[in-house]
């Protein structure tokens, strides 16, 4: 499923991450990679609250959109 | 002895630099505030002369995204420091081990500094900093920032001497596993499966609401100007304006000074020249100390993240990011660190553009001259100070508009911005920061400023041959102004006097003021802003408003163009900036007049059919611009 289509406020795995190298290499620095964590706090207008670690990112609807998951 | 302090952004380190320096880099609450490297001496306190330390921007890997980032990586590779400090963001520890791990492998001497201390004993979290030692073969200390914990440790460590252990070699698929092992061998960090929402949060979901989000921000921003226009820093800057540069020191100045038998020629030169000009710029030192004090305060406590999200949707129209409102409303102070905060713009087109846009927004220097004319021509209209703002935005939206459609590109790319907990905001960081700027602005007042004004004053007091003006037409100045002169026409700025005010705008805005102070020969403000003054006979209200629009729009001063070359990297963009600005500044000012002399005045102003033929020529040549891009990109 698409991280985007998730339930707010509740953990997720995350299955793959379909962006281009140079993007989903900035995820894997935020902890971001097949295999962690991940969970969504809410929505402000085209982007998304999310949570990696221990952090809270804004990150653009395009992004989250081509990060899949797993409950 | 050079050490570095690398790690996350937002993780402490300018902090601790200048707690361990006692220098006063500007310190933020959100991703990106240093963003050039700075060095200092270690504090006395220290008892280490020898050592210097560099503070570095943050970076999350040594494979940056931002340009900001770059800078991290090219020292380390490059300088080939002694020590590395890697400060380690204590409230994300693992996180933060993912560019500890490609630091080690460097094999450069390391100390590992968890910082936010406070943090992790907030959360109870537990550190086995022998086993975390052990795992990644370095020393490891804890330290806070804020109150200066572990500071001492953390110095006594970097003088140990220490062996360089090869690191084992991690890729990008086993590495997350590796630091995962060492989280849950030397930390107690245990897996929530229901996620509570924090302070933080709920906050959020208040300022980053649908509905009030928006107008939280520009209710914020309204009670930021409202309190250093008008408030607090309003009333000292009235006190000074009116009292003391107009009255108390000029009067006790000409008395001591015919006392003294002065020559009336060195006594004109201090008293309208020096004091006159000077006084007219530093008589708005409180507001600018009021400014620099709300927006550190606002910087610090992790709202302006927030504000870049909610604005993101909108500026995205206009082919910027959110990340620019950050660089424009840091420019409302200054438009210097407001051009050199974009470098945390991730889209190299979004962040031209951002450059190009900033100093749109009126910046301090510009306040005197709104302030000036809104005083002399709209004696009754309140809003001409917020209009102005409201202006700027509104230019900057179609200025946008239009920027984009001339260099077509896509602005949908990766957006990701660290949203940091909020935390009370340090007043004592805020004084501390707003009388560094006060400093800064009376240093630029007293020597800058101060020789442009001897040297105006000398200008317009003296013919080219040396020989005192006896009519005012005659002297440099007014021989210089001529020449220029004719440009301004269409605008409706006659006279040498404001073609002199325009080209030391150039130099500095604050220099605007302080020009027509001295060309006009008052001294103090009081006579400046009279609405029957001087100032009234070179302007009616409508040529008035449009050379206040004019000095909005065009490069606010050297130094922000100096920051635009280093930001832009090129000589092209840099040139096709200022070209831009001047064009702005100018094509709006020429429209203010001409089309408000015929509604107002029901005539044409001068030079009307000059001003059609340059309207005419910019909209087409703004349109080939646009059709020339249209067709490279079919």
């Amino acid at each position: 499923m698409i991280l985007g289509q998730c339930e707010f406020n509740k953990k997720y795995f995350v299955e793959k991450i379909e962006c281009n190298e140079k993007e989903a290499r900035y995820l894997l620095t935020l902890g971001c990679y097949a295999g962690s964590e991940i969970l969504i706090i809410s929505k402000v207008s085209n982007n998304y609250i999310v949570k990696i670690l221990d952090s809270k990112y804004g990150i653009n609807e395009k992004i989250v959109n081509k990060i899949k998951v797993k409950g | 002895m050079k050490i570095i302090l690398v790690g996350n952004p937002n993780c402490g380190k300018t902090t601790l630099y200048n707690k361990l320096t006692g220098e006063k880099g500007s310190v933020g609450n959100y991703s990106g505030i240093t963003v050039s490297k700075r060095e200092s001496k270690l504090k006395e306190e220290y008892g280490k002369s020898n050592i210097t330390l560099v503070d570095l921007p943050g970076s999350y890997s040594l494979t940056p995204y931002t340009s900001e980032e770059n800078i991290t990586k090219d020292y380390i590779l490059n300088e080939s420091p002694d020590l590395i400090i890697n400060v380690v963001d204590g409230a994300n520890i693992e996180r933060s081990l993912f560019f500890t791990t490609q630091l080690l492998e460097l094999n450069v001497p390391m100390i590992v500094c968890i910082n936010k201390l406070d943090i992790i004993k907030k959360r109870d979290e537990i550190i086995d900093l022998t086993k975390m030692e052990k795992e990644l073969g370095c020393s490891i200390i804890l330290t806070n920032g804020q109150n200066g914990e572990g500071l001492h440790l953390l110095i006594e460590e970097t003088e140990k001497k220490r062996v360089v252990k090869q690191f084992k070699k991690l890729d990008k698929d086993n590495r997350q596993q590796y630091i995962r092992e060492v989280i849950n061998k030397s930390t107690n960090k245990k897996a929530v499966s229901k996620y509570e929402n924090t302070k933080s949060d709920k906050i959020d979901k208040v300022v980053t609401n649908k509905y009030l989000g928006v107008p939280i921000f520009f209710g914020i921003m309204t009670i930021v100007f409202w309190l250093s226009q008008r408030g607090v820093g309003g009333y000292f800057s009235d006190y000074l304006n009116e009292i003391f540069f107009a009255e108390t020191l000029p009067n006790y100045l000409n008395n001591l000074f015919s006392n003294l038998e002065v020559s009336k020629m060195l006594q004109g030169l201090i008293v309208e020249g020096v004091v006159g000009g000077i006084g007219a710029v530093l008589g708005f030192l409180p507001l600018i100390i009021v400014l620099f004090f709300l927006l550190a305060l606002l910087e610090d406590s992790g709202y302006l993240a927030r504000v870049a999200l909610i604005m993101d949707v909108y500026l995205r129209k206009v082919g910027l990011s959110g990340k620019s409102i950050i660089p424009m409303i840091v420019g409302t102070g200054c438009s210097v660190p407001g051009v050199m905060a974009t470098r945390t713009i991730e889209n190299d087109n979004e962040r031209k553009m951002t450059i190009m846009l900033t100093p749109f927004v009126p910046c301090s220097a510009k306040m005197p001259i709104i302030a000036l004319f809104s005083v002399v021509f709209f004696p009754t209209l309140p809003f001409i100070g917020p209009l102005m703002y409201i202006l700027s935005i509104v230019v900057i939206v179609l200025a946008g508009l239009i920027l984009k459609k001339i260099f077509k590109y896509s602005n949908d790319s990766l957006f990701i911005l660290e949203l940091p907990d909020y935390k009370m905001p340090s007043l004592k960081y805020a004084i501390v920061n707003s009388l560094d700027k006060a400093k800064g602005f009376i240093y630029k007042a007293t020597t800058i400023i101060l020789v442009m004004n001897t040297v105006i004053w000398l200008m317009q007091a003296y013919t080219p041959k040396l020989e005192v003006a006896l009519n005012q037409e005659n002297s440099i100045l007014a021989i210089v102004g001529t020449f220029i002169a004719p440009l301004l026409i269409p605008l409706g700025f006659a006279g040498w006097q404001l073609a002199a005010a325009t080209i030391t705008g150039f130099v500095a805005k604050e220099e605007v003021v302080a020009t027509l102070a001295v060309v006009l020969g008052v001294t103090g403000e009081t006579l400046l802003f009279s609405t029957t003054g001087p100032l009234a006979q070179l302007f009616n209200p409508v040529t008035g408003f449009a050379f206040l629009i004019f000095n909005l729009f065009t490069p606010p001063c050297f130094a922000a163009i100096g920051a635009m070359n280093t930001e832009f990297k090129s000589k092209k963009w840099l040139m096709r900036g200022i070209g831009f600005q001047v064009a702005v500044g100018y094509i709006l000012a020429m429209l203010v007049t001409q089309i408000g002399t015929i509604l107002v005045y029901k005539k044409l102003a001068d030079g009307f059919i000059p001003s059609i033929i340059i309207l005419i020529l910019s909209v087409g040549y703004v349109t080939f611009l646009m059709m020339k891009s249209e067709e490279n990109n079919e």
